[in-house]
């Protein structure tokens, strides 16, 4: 063993020291060397059952599969030599005789383990004449998930995903040879939470999600680094869309918040994104007006109820940049009654938290204040309400108890000025996850080309009221100032938070 | 796993109990134990039996389910009185399998894996059981029955209550 818990080997002819304990395919991910895998996955044990990970590790006689080869000091590995090729184009032709073929009707074209390792390993041409085996297709695992068992590699990712991560042990094995195919306790429907995520741990086209099937090509659309909005855990993900609308959301890997993971929750919750009921132009008195309209309506609104009081209800779901142009405009306006909403539910060990917002711990920042359970019966002038999207609403009895009201909302909200939203793959911006970590949002599509996000219409409305104020040109500039003017984000800048995140500097105050 | 909780009897879950000594891990004896199972609850495990079983030996139950559906000893679905395993493999089948597959699907009306109508026995076909030097053959329950003519067979078959 070289120094501390490490080992030196040489992979392909470059030397390479990596800790000890890991295998072969980590170990040449490590100096740029993609070994092909299936069954491996670095979160699920090793099953080494689909063999296209095939190793030559000079010295010992058969070919090693690389998964289940532990790195040892002194170790030459070859990973694309002429033997291993060989094998390999062997591996790749067992595990496609029976494959149906189907790729034109499958939805996993393109990005798909099988198409791609048959072009880079396989032999590009068929000796197997004979008839194919014939297995069931188009199988309901219940209402999330697609299962066709002739694609089915028999990889045992989605078994062991189940058993091990999501701890519902749903799928078995029947049967043996030829004949082996998945079958899922009792009536056949799966129940976990977090059953979608075999959907991207199946190398194949054997599993697909219902909710994406057929929409889209994937090369045809857009991907997104972004987060998950549905709670406050703020699962990393990859926002999937094309012609400006949303078609799907898939984990991406953050080691300190959801790993590879996220929940079907998360995952579907983003219906509201392509609803056609969306407002589209902000309306003054009922009738559509054009922003510089409907805002200086707004500032009248506002300076008219100074007075008698405002009350300001925020969104757990805005970003900070826009939670600060909030704060702003209520600094300009001497607002005082400040909250925001928030939903709550049910949480759980894995992923799932209880706040359904991602953003409280952003809200507080700014300075706004949890919402009472029981609103006083105090009246105000106006009510300044940036809606929440789904699950939780100001009450009634409060609305009315303002006299004006200039409210932002997704969808039609009967108000003086009202002012459509924006959802969180329409902009740049950073929220602040459980955990009291800062992650970036980015606008992956435009809803509607008139649309301006929350934070320029309240920079705009801010220097309305204050003429002497200047807004950020983007939400990084925006960020930035935020970041200057806040101990608690003091030294963080958007690249720091980057695609993983960072950890706020003073977190106690917001939990 | 204390043995008082099971579902099964107290005989069984002794002898499961000595079977777990031979081993290093419980999970090892899952194979043997199965057998003792299934002939307790009537040769076949139901979703209860995989449910018991994996109560016994604290496993997830789809790994079970997963030894049931893997080896043709274990049947997932009720069978007759008696199981008789007929050889089809190529020793039995040069000496004549085939023929005596045929007679037994029109003399007693079952074809491989049906149990025949007053539930005597299930039939089915097997892969190589070991005795190809005395070909054909087949295994009745647990019982082999070597160097079968049609006429043998029947006077096995016939005996079977
Ligand atoms: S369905 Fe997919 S993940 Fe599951 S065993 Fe088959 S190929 Fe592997
Ligand atoms: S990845 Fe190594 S055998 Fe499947």
């Amino acid at each position: 063993m070289s120094d501390n818990g490490h080992v030196t080997l040489t992979i392909d002819g470059k030397e390479a020291t990596v800790p000890a304990g890991i295998n072969v395919i980590e170990a040449a991910k490590q100096v740029g060397i993609e070994v092909p895998h299936y069954c491996y996955h670095p979160r699920l044990s090793v099953v080494g059952n689909c063999r296209v990970c095939l190793c030559e590790i000079e010295g010992v006689g058969q070919l090693q599969i690389g998964c289940n080869t532990l790195v040892r000091d002194g170790m030459v590995v070859n990973t694309t030599n002429e033997r291993v090729s060989r094998m390999r184009e062997g591996v790749m032709e067992f595990l496609l005789i029976n494959h149906p073929l189907d790729c034109t009707i499958c939805d996993q074209a393109g990005e798909c383990k099988l198409q791609d390792y048959a072009v880079d390993h396989g032999s590009g041409i068929t000796r197997f004449e004979f008839d194919k085996g014939k297995k069931p297709k188009n199988i309901s695992w219940g209402d999330r998930v697609v299962f066709d068992a002739e694609r089915c590699i028999l990889c045992t990712r989605c078994v062991r995903f189940l058993d091990e991560i999501a701890g519902t042990d749903e799928i078995s094995i029947d049967h043996r040879g030829e004949k082996s195919q998945l079958v899922v306790r009792g009536d056949g429907k799966l129940t976990s939470p977090y059953q979608m995520n075999i959907i991207d741990l199946c190398p194949v086209g054997a599993l697909t999600s219902r909710d994406f099937r057929f929409k889209s090509r994937v090369w045809f659309m857009k991907f997104t680094p972004t987060i998950d909005t549905s709670d406050a855990r703020g699962c990393n993900v990859v926002a999937g869309t094309r012609d400006n609308r949303m078609l799907r959301m898939v984990p991406r890997y953050n080691p300190n918040v959801n790993d590879y993971w996220m929940s079907d929750h998360g995952r579907l919750h983003y219906a509201f994104v392509n609803d056609e009921d969306r407002i589209v132009m902000p309306t003054a008195g009922g009738k559509p007006a054009p922003y510089p309209v409907a805002l200086s309506r707004a500032q009248a609104v506002l300076e008219g109820a100074r007075d008698e009081g405002i009350l300001c209800v925020a969104s757990s779901y805005m970003t900070n940049e826009e939670l600060f142009a909030l704060k702003g405009v209520c600094d300009a306006l001497g607002v005082e009654d400040r909250y925001f909403l928030l939903p709550m539910g049910e949480g759980d060990d894995l992923l799932i938290h209880p706040e359904k917002a991602p953003n409280a711990r952003g809200c507080r920042l700014a300075g706004f204040r949890d919402a009472p359970d029981d609103w006083s019966s105090q009246e105000f002038g106006a009510l300044l309400y940036v809606k929440p999207r789904e699950l939780i609403e100001l009450p009634a009895e409060v609305i009315e108890r303002c006299k004006k009201k200039v409210v932002f909302s997704l969808t039609k909200h009967a108000s003086d000025v009202n002012i459509p939203l924006t959802t969180w793959v329409e902009k740049d911006g950073t929220m602040v996850s459980a955990g009291d970590r800062v992650q970036c949002v980015r606008q992956g599509m435009v809803y509607e080309p008139t649309l301006l996000t929350e934070r320029v219409v309240l920079d705009r409305l801010h220097t309305l009221l204050d003429p002497a104020f200047k807004g950020a040109s983007t939400a990084v500039l925006a960020f930035q100032r935020m970041a200057d003017e806040h101990p608690a984000l003091d030294g963080l800048t958007w690249l720091s938070v980057g695609l993983l995140g960072a950890k706020l500097n003073k977190a106690e105050a917001l939990a | 796993m204390s043995g008082n909780e099971s579902k099964f009897s107290s005989e069984l879950v002794a002898k499961v109990n000595e079977l777990w000594k031979r081993y290093p891990h419980k999970k090892a004896a899952l194979i043997p134990a199965m057998h003792l199972i299934q002939a307790e609850r009537d040769g076949w495990f139901s979703d209860e039996t995989v449910a018991d079983t994996a109560a016994l030996f604290g496993l997830p139950d789809m790994h079970v389910r997963g030894v049931v559906g893997f080896y043709d000893m274990f049947h997932s679905e009720p069978v007759g009185r008696h199981v008789v395993r007929l050889c089809k493999t190529l020793s039995c089948k040069l000496r004549g399998a085939d023929g005596l597959i045929q007679h037994v699907n029109e003399r007693y009306g079952v074809k491989n894996g049906e149990t025949t109508q007053d539930g005597c026995f299930t039939f089915k076909h097997f892969e190589c059981l070991g005795h190809c030097a005395n070909a054909p053959m087949m295994l009745v329950d647990d019982e082999k029955h070597l160097d079968l003519t049609a006429d043998k067979l029947d006077s096995v078959l016939g005996g079977l209550s």
